[in-house]
């Protein structure tokens, strides 16, 4: 028996898991379920001794589970296949499924013959035929998932915790999973199924815990419970926020498209279409990984997609990200560290790259009064600072943040296309940032905005879409609560059936 | 306050300019020359040490820029470049001032189209940058040896040799022409759209190409650019010798290195400049002239060489503390 006792943890003042308890019993499939940031990921973690709680035990078989040791977690038989995949990209497809548990010989040395072996026999049982030598990062996104799922099998654990192990599968390979987590539980194997997808809880699992904002809500019986039940839980009552400022709540079908594409497709996305209007906010919502990260990159050219795509004086897809900027459609990063800010540049060079980014190279780049007019951008976006000309990185998240809408200030956009904007800032900035989107579309700017924050969406955008496994599936218009977007990220998940559908969210 | 505290803030604050202290050392490096021997500071050899680092202030120019340019950038197939480009103009010309100008114009187009693809093997091939440099340096001097069948022929024309051990109201040539590189690079760098979106470059890449840059052009050009300049410090080191020999262009591969990161630009890319990079080829000439000058054997001015530039970028790496 595995018993999870009162687990906490706490990311400076983020709370992300507020005292979860539940049990896992040998010989039963637990589905684990809850709306984005609900704590999922981060109870799977803590299992799997990748992260350490800030309070609460967990025991396994009577005995405390020491905190924060991977190690530990394997010696004691919890294996955990994560969402994201534990992979090493260069290392063999053997070398990988027996990672840290490799068979030695007598001296210490690995035993090469054995692990492929074993490997063979995991490969088998998972029904794939592929050669236990190639790198794993050469082989598809399914076929890694089933790796990882593999990794966690070969440890003959007696928990197993599946996080979304089925959401990069083909149909026949989740069968193929099913049938062996089936034989698992009859053999006693307590397993942990974390998934989105309804179908799937119902047809193996026999309870279901639903966590919300980092709580447990409840644990069922599955089979006297509903699908409405489950989402009931999953959502709860909500305090919606007054909206920043009243929207515009003109009709942009009058508008100008400056953004259209047309069956975008790629290994991520099935077929996407949209348009946004001049002076509109479109979001994009749904569970975390429906491809909406995909889509952001495939419109500026940063990935390759087949489709089509029109913009503002200009017809087709994008080259790239520089291809997109010099057709006035810019792109703010979710990944600010990374694809944002440069850290070790000034304020002013960071916001006056928006200006000349997509300038001739042989151009000269110096205007008369361009300190002043980022000056300008700095007090009136009220980037906290002391110089103009210190370096970004020793600015705060939400400044840095700030910074790059100055930068695409300074760049005069026709469409503006952001990933999490919000992602990591206080909530006055946050507040700050949202008054700023409404500002720019109140300017005529197309603004597309993905987010992981149901009340973000439902608070800045004029029209928010549903992805769900790299499609649009839903439209809400109208006057929009951040539950309305989270039931329908949800349902999304259930059925697809409403593809096309325009739903307006008053009538859910 | 202590002395030890004054100490230790002075330190804090300069290891943030990195360009006062090249200055500062080779200031003292000098006076040091001067006090050991009172011709080491006259006008004269002051003169003859700036054109000595003249070229290998040229030779690292391209480096600068590659560097700045971040991934890991490096140019190690420089020296090969301008061996190859003093060989090809000596040839060309054969020693004739009618024949310079298109022997000049070959050498140039030669050393800029090298120099790109270093930068298409590098971007396009993800070839990284140390390696794809140096397997070109190998090929290049693989060339060299087949085009000149180990024996370089002809020599400076006349005009050459002007500009390479010449002067002009008692200045060499060599220095006038450095200044005016100097002056173009710093403009480029401080002005034009291509300098200021490579230090943004450099510092990070991907965050450049989401802001709409064309990272492609800019780096692919900037190995171009490093293959010119190579190929004008190859044509310029022809008229300093006025002969030419396998290989001559050795001799700066890594002190073109050492003259960057000794004028404070970072290895890592995206801080620094050519200015820095000047000083850092004036304070490598001194040190080495000063230590020839004090009779030192081969060995000990490879150690006191070591150990400088060593104590120099153990200051410049330490961080201040806030940031």
């Amino acid at each position: 028996m595995l018993t999870i006792e009162g687990l906490r943890k706490e990311y400076g003042a983020v709370v992300a898991l507020q005292g979860a308890s539940l049990t896992l019993v040998p010989g039963t499939i637990h589905a684990l379920l809850g709306a984005n940031g609900s704590g999922k990921s981060t109870l799977v973690k803590m299992l799997g001794g990748v992260v350490r709680p800030t309070k609460g035990t967990i025991w396994v078989d009577e005995q405390r589970l020491e905190v924060g040791s991977p190690a530990h977690a394997i010696h004691k038989g919890i294996a955990v296949s994560y969402q994201e995949t534990s992979l090493v990209p260069s290392m063999s497809v053997a070398d990988n499924v027996l990672l840290g548990i490799e068979p030695t010989g007598k001296a210490g040395y690995v035993a090469q013959r054995s692990l492929r072996e074993r490997a063979a026999e995991i490969l088998d049982q998972l029904g794939l035929n592929i050669p236990p030598d190639v790198p794993v990062g050469e082989l598809p996104t399914n076929i890694q998932h089933l790796l990882e799922i593999g990794k966690a099998l070969v440890k003959r654990p007696k928990y197993m915790v599946l996080d979304e192990a089925t959401a990069a599968l083909r149909r026949e390979e989740v069968k193929r999973l099913f049938s062996i987590v089936c034989s698992l539980r009859d053999e006693g194997v307590a397993i942990l199924f974390v998934s989105h997808r309804f179908d799937e809880v119902y047809a193996i699992c026999d309870r279901a815990t639903v966590l919300r904002n980092g709580a447990v809500v409840g644990t069922r019986s599955l089979s006297n419970t509903s699908r409405e039940e489950l989402i009931q839980d999953m959502i709860g009552r909500r305090i919606s926020l007054e909206p920043v400022q009243q929207k515009t709540g003109t009709s942009f079908k009058k508008q100008a498209v400056c953004l259209k594409a047309r069956s975008l497709t790629n290994a991520e996305l099935r077929g996407v279409d949209l348009e946004v209007s001049a002076g509109e906010i479109v979001g994009i919502g749904g569970l975390q990984g429906q491809g909406q990260t995909a889509l952001l990159r495939a419109l500026i050219g940063a990935t390759t997609v087949r489709g089509d795509l029109e913009t503002d004086g200009h017809q087709g897809l994008f080259r790239n990200p520089s291809h997109a900027a010099g057709n006035g459609v810019r792109f703010i990063s979710g990944d600010r560290g990374r694809e944002g800010v440069f850290g070790q540049r000034s304020i002013y060079e960071n916001i006056v790259i928006g200006r000349i980014a997509t300038f001739p190279l042989w151009k000269r780049a110096s205007q008369r009064g361009e300190n002043q007019a980022a000056r300008a951008l700095v007090e009136q976006l009220k980037i906290v600072h002391h110089s103009l000309f210190q370096e970004v990185r020793g600015l705060s998240g939400g400044n840095q943040q700030k910074v790059l809408f100055a930068r695409t200030l300074a760049s005069k956009p026709n469409v503006v296309i952001l990933d999490d904007p919000t992602k990591g800032v206080d909530v006055s900035t946050r507040m700050e940032i949202h008054r700023l989107l409404r500002n720019l579309a109140g300017e005529g700017v197309g603004l597309l905005i993905a987010s992981s924050d149901d009340e973000e969406l439902a608070e800045v955008c004029d029209r928010v879409l549903i992805m769900y496994e790299g499609q649009i599936v839903r439209e809400l218009t109208g006057d929009l609560q951040p539950s309305h977007i989270t039931k329908a990220s949800i349902e999304g998940a259930q059925s697809e059936k409403g593809k096309g559908a325009e739903t307006r969210a008053d009538s859910l | 306050m202590t002395f030890t505290e004054r100490a230790k803030q002075w330190l804090e604050q300069s290891s943030r300019n990195s360009l006062g202290i090249a200055v500062g050392v080779a200031v003292l490096l000098t006076a040091v020359g001067g006090a050991f021997n009172r011709g080491f500071v006259s006008p004269s050899n002051l003169l003859n040490l700036l054109a000595i680092s003249s070229l290998l202030g040229l030779a690292a120019a391209g480096q600068t820029l590659v560097v700045l340019s971040g991934g890991e950038g490096i140019d190690l197939s420089i020296g090969a470049v301008i061996s190859l480009s003093a060989v090809l103009t000596s040839q060309i010309s054969n020693g004739q001032n009618g024949l310079l100008f298109p022997a000049v114009v070959v050498t140039l187009v030669v050393g800029a189209l090298l120099g790109l693809v270093n930068g298409l093997g590098i971007y396009l091939a993800q070839v990284p940058p140390l390696i794809m440099t140096l397997g070109m340096s190998s090929v290049i001097e693989g060339i060299v040896l087949v085009y000149t069948q180990g024996q370089p022929k002809g020599q400076a024309p006349p005009f050459l040799a002007t500009l390479g051990t010449g002067q002009v109201l008692g200045i060499p040539w060599l220095i006038i022409v450095w200044a005016v590189f100097t002056l173009i690079i710093w403009y480029v760098l401080k002005h034009m759209v291509y300098g200021r979106l490579l230090f943004l470059v450099g510092d990070n890449r991907s965050a450049g190409r989401m802001s709409g840059v064309p990272i492609a052009k800019l780096v692919v050009g900037t190995y171009a650019l490093s293959g010119f300049f190579s190929a004008c410090t190859g044509i310029l080191f022809l008229g300093y010798t006025n002969t030419t020999y396998l290989n001559i262009g050795d001799v700066y591969i890594l002190p073109s290195v050492a003259a960057v990161v000794v004028g404070g630009t970072a290895l890592s890319g995206g801080r620094g400049g050519y200015i820095g990079t000047v000083v850092g080829a004036i304070l490598l000439t001194v040190l080495d002239s000063l230590l020839t000058t004090m009779h030192m054997g081969e060995a000990t001015r490879g150690i006191i060489n070591g150990v400088v530039l060593l104590v120099l970028l153990s200051i410049y790496t330490r961080q201040p503390k806030d940031a």
